[in-house]
Order: C-alpha cells, then sequence, then structure tokens
C-alpha cells in the first residue's frame, strides 16, 4: 500500500492503521515526550505496509547528499592520507575516507593505485554522524568486484537526489529507455546525485548528458520528443 | 492587504534559495549546508554552526546588519535540528533587494528576512523541527494597529514590533521571538501579537500553496 500527501514541518502525521512494528525512514524524527512523528521538510509523506510493519518516509528532492549505509555513490579522490583516499562525494561537504586495501583482491603489495582527480563508483561501509564516513569498493554478497571501483574516461554531471535515487532504482526508467533507443553508453548513478557517462564519441555524450539532465523538468510524455530535438540539433 | 510574491530554488549552485517579496520588501536568500566548516574555530563538537551574512540594499554591513544577524541566529537557532549535524556548518547568505524602510529601522526587513529563510531552508532540504513565520505591525499616533507598516506609518508611530510565530497545523502555536521599539502599554502589547498571529495564519495560506507548488515542480519527472 503506497500513499502520497503533501506535508510540511508542524504538521502531524496520522498513524492510521498501529501496526505492532514501525520504521522510520528519513526526514521523519520521533518525539518521545508525547510519542509523536515530526515532519523535518516538506514533501511527500510515503506510507507503506508490510506485513505486521509500517514504513514512514517523507521523500523530498534536494541538492546535498548526507551519507547513508549500503548507498551507491560516485566520488571523487582529492588525496591521499596514509592508507586511505580521500574522496569528496558533494562539493564543499566534508570528505570520506576510501581504506586502499578495500579493493577486492587488494593487500598490501597489490593494490590499485588512484590518482588525485580520479572517479570512483563506491559503496558507503560506515556512516555515523560523529565519526568519518567511510567507502569500499567490493560488492558485500560476492565479495567481488561488482561493478564498483574506477570509473575510466567519460564524463561526471550533477542531477538533483531525488531524479538520480529514481534513475538508479528503476532500470526501465523513461529516460534511459529512450536513449537505449538512440545509442550505446556505459552509465554509472549515484545517489549522491552525480551520474557518470561514456559513449564513443563527444557528441553521443553531450546530446546524453543535456537530455538526462533537461528531462528533471518535463514529464514523461514529453521525453520522446524532447531527445528526438536535442539529437537532432547535435547532428545525430 | 498584503502583496506577497516568491520565487524558489532560482539559484543554481546553492543547495536552497528563494526570492521573498512582501509589499515594498524585496530579499533574496540561499541556504548551503551542512557543508565543511571553513573554520576549526566553527566546529562544535555536538551541533552545527550557523554561519549568517547579511548584505544591506546599498553600502557594506555595519552594526545595523550585525544586530540582525544576531536576532535571525536567535530565531533560528531552535528551528533547526542542530544536532543532527556535528562539527559542519550551515552558510545563509541573505542579500536585501528592496528595504522598504530607513536605515533607523528595521522590521519590516527583519520579518521579510524570517519568512524567505524559512523557505530557503525547506528548499534546501535542511531538517527543522516546525514551520516558522514572522509578520511585524506599528502602533499609530491615534493607538490603532497596522500590519505591514510603510515608510510614513514607521516614522509616524508610536511603537514598531516583531513577532516571530512557530506553525502546528497551520495554526500559530507558541511565540518564538518578538521585539518592540517605542511606548506602549500590556494590553496593546498582547493585541499587537493576537493580531501578527492571525495575520501570519493569513499570510501562511497563500505561503503553503506556493511550497506545494515548488514540490510538485520538483516531482515533474515522475507524472505522465
Amino acid at each position: 500500500m503506497t500513499e502520497q500527501t503533501l506535508i510540511i514541518p508542524g504538521d502531524d502525521i496520522n498513524i492510521s492503521e498501529p501496526t505492532s512494528h514501525m520504521t522510520l525512514g528519513p526526514n521523519i524524527l520521533h518525539n518521545i515526550e508525547n510519542n509523536n512523528l515530526i515532519p523535518t521538510t516538506s514533501g511527500f509523506l510515503n506510507v507503506q505496509t508490510k506485513k505486521n510493519n509500517t514504513i514512514y518516509y517523507i521523500e523530498s528532492n534536494t541538492k546535498r547528499y548526507i551519507p547513508n549505509v549500503n548507498d551507491f555513490v560516485i566520488g571523487t579522490v582529492v588525496g591521499t592520507i596514509s592508507e586511505n583516499y580521500r574522496v569528496s562525494l558533494n562539493d564543499f561537504s566534508t570528505t570520506v575516507l576510501l581504506n586502499q586495501l578495500a579493493f577486492p583482491n587488494a593487500t598490501k603489495k597489490n593494490r590499485p593505485f588512484l590518482k588525485t582527480g580520479d572517479l570512483i563508483y563506491a559503496r558507503v561501509l560506515r556512516s555515523d554522524p560523529d565519526l568519518e564516513v567511510e567507502l569500499d569498493c567490493i560488492d558485500p554478497t560476492t565479495g567481488k568486484e561488482g561493478g564498483f571501483g574506477l570509473l575510466n574516461g567519460g564524463l561526471n554531471f550533477n542531477v538533483k537526489l531525488a531524479f538520480a535515487r529514481y534513475l538508479l532504482f528503476n532500470s526501465n526508467a523513461e529516460i534511459l529507455n529512450k536513449l537505449v533507443s538512440k545509442c550505446q553508453f556505459e552509465i554509472a548513478i549515484g545517489v549522491n546525485g552525480k551520474i557518470w557517462l561514456k559513449t564513443d564519441d563527444l557528441k553521443t555524450t553531450i546530446a546524453c548528458m543535456t537530455s538526462i539532465q533537461q528531462s528533471q523538468n518535463w514529464s514523461k510524455s514529453e521525453i520522446s520528443n524532447k531527445v528526438d530535438a536535442i539529437f537532432k540539433s547535435s547532428g545525430l | 492587504m498584503s502583496s506577497i510574491n516568491i520565487n524558489t530554488g532560482i539559484l543554481e549552485q546553492v543547495d536552497g534559495s528563494c526570492i521573498f517579496q512582501i509589499n515594498s520588501t524585496k530579499i533574496i536568500s540561499s541556504v548551503t549546508g551542512p557543508i565543511e566548516s571553513s573554520r576549526i574555530k566553527n566546529e562544535i563538537p555536538t551541533r552545527a554552526y550557523l554561519d549568517i551574512n547579511i548584505i544591506p540594499e546599498k553600502g557594506v554591513s555595519s552594526t545595523r546588519e550585525s544586530l540582525l544577524e544576531t536576532k535571525l541566529n536567535k530565531i533560528l537557532k531552535p528551528m533547526i535540528n542542530l544536532n543532527l549535524y556535528p562539527r559542519q556548518s550551515i552558510q545563509i547568505v541573505i542579500q536585501v533587494l528592496k528595504s522598504g524602510e530607513f536605515r533607523d529601522y528595521s522590521i519590516t526587513e527583519l520579518s521579510t528576512i524570517v519568512n524567505c529563510v524559512y523557505i530557503s531552508l525547506l528548499n534546501s532540504g535542511i531538517s527543522l523541527k516546525s514551520s516558522f513565520l514572522s509578520s511585524c505591525c506599528v502602533i499609530l499616533q491615534n493607538n490603532e494597529i497596522k500590519l505591514n507598516p510603510t515608510i510614513d506609518d514607521l516614522k509616524s508611530c508610536k511603537s514598531n514590533h516583531i513577532a516571530v510565530f512557530n506553525l502546528k497545523n497551520a495554526k500559530t502555536d507558541e511565540l518564538i521571538y518578538c521585539d518592540s521599539l517605542g511606548s506602549f502599554s500590556d494590553d496593546q502589547f498582547f493585541k499587537v501579537l493576537n493580531y501578527c498571529a492571525t495575520d501570519i495564519e493569513h499570510n501562511n495560506e497563500f505561503i503553503r500553496k506556493s511550497i506545494a507548488n515548488t514540490i510538485e515542480k520538483d516531482y515533474i519527472w515522475k507524472f505522465q
């Protein structure tokens, strides 16, 4: 069961069907004094009931990413500190750590060498507001590479966070389906609002980037025509 | 009647931004955060640091702007869940576009700044404890209370007042902040607070609609 209503801070959240378990997701806090749920930002309230558990969270489209465990992110290496790389997930945010041994089959003698400015696709391993956030490049289920690691070549650009989540969790998102019919490309989507894209030539790369960035302001029915227009105007 | 104009998310490079115009006062504000503190002394172990900058309509910042920054800090601190972002800082920059009053006064500016920053904070997704809005008014020579004073009202009034309330389910709940200048009686003061509370509830209807519009525009890619 999914329902969506608009909510802003200070509104009451109605607990309509009390179930034995309740899970609070992003943007909702619990007030222990009067046992109320407090929305902390404006957005759509999502209530999902699964068996005995009700999940409450507020879906909100923002620009700054705050790390959460098991998120897939794209980061830029900005430096090295002893055995760790410093990785930036967001401009001006506190940088996070990536251990040099947090790669599949990495040993003291045999480990991947990353330079400042390299792009990596990684998973958030630990995130505690009081400690430094840590990343790793190992698939936790198989212990293998699983698509993580250095992103070679290509182009990196930003989109808003909710849009990035939508693209990552819906593999048949309309805009991606449309682009697949237009050209061949490799794509990596990070929930920190960064998208990495690689195609065979520059013109196609730029056309794909413009399409994805601008599709944030299009409704689903507009996508087909507008992508066609962008590819046509770049002579493809 | 006050005419309000809101434009949200106009700045690309910051996390949240808003232009707020009410009558002849116009403010643009931006919110960036939580970001890494630029100075080590601004790193507070248990909560985020609020870095507020107010830039006046004309000239450079003076003691008047510093006073406004201190007042705004006092209003915002209990409204933001600062403990969620330890050692980080939240940068709030406010540029006055149209002051709508002389430099000797600051009530219409401060009340518009509070409303403007509130919408910028929502736009940036920073965790808030509650909604809050502000209103200002003057008591004229004939003891009449007038909301949204003009330049002439401020010049000739007996006293001027500003009040910030938090909102619970679109109704004013608690008084967050109030500031008065001039001579007035107890009765008049309570009356002023009531007037401001009603004005805030009235303005909230429009502001809420505008927030809803922004959110729907943010999620346009979800709709057919």
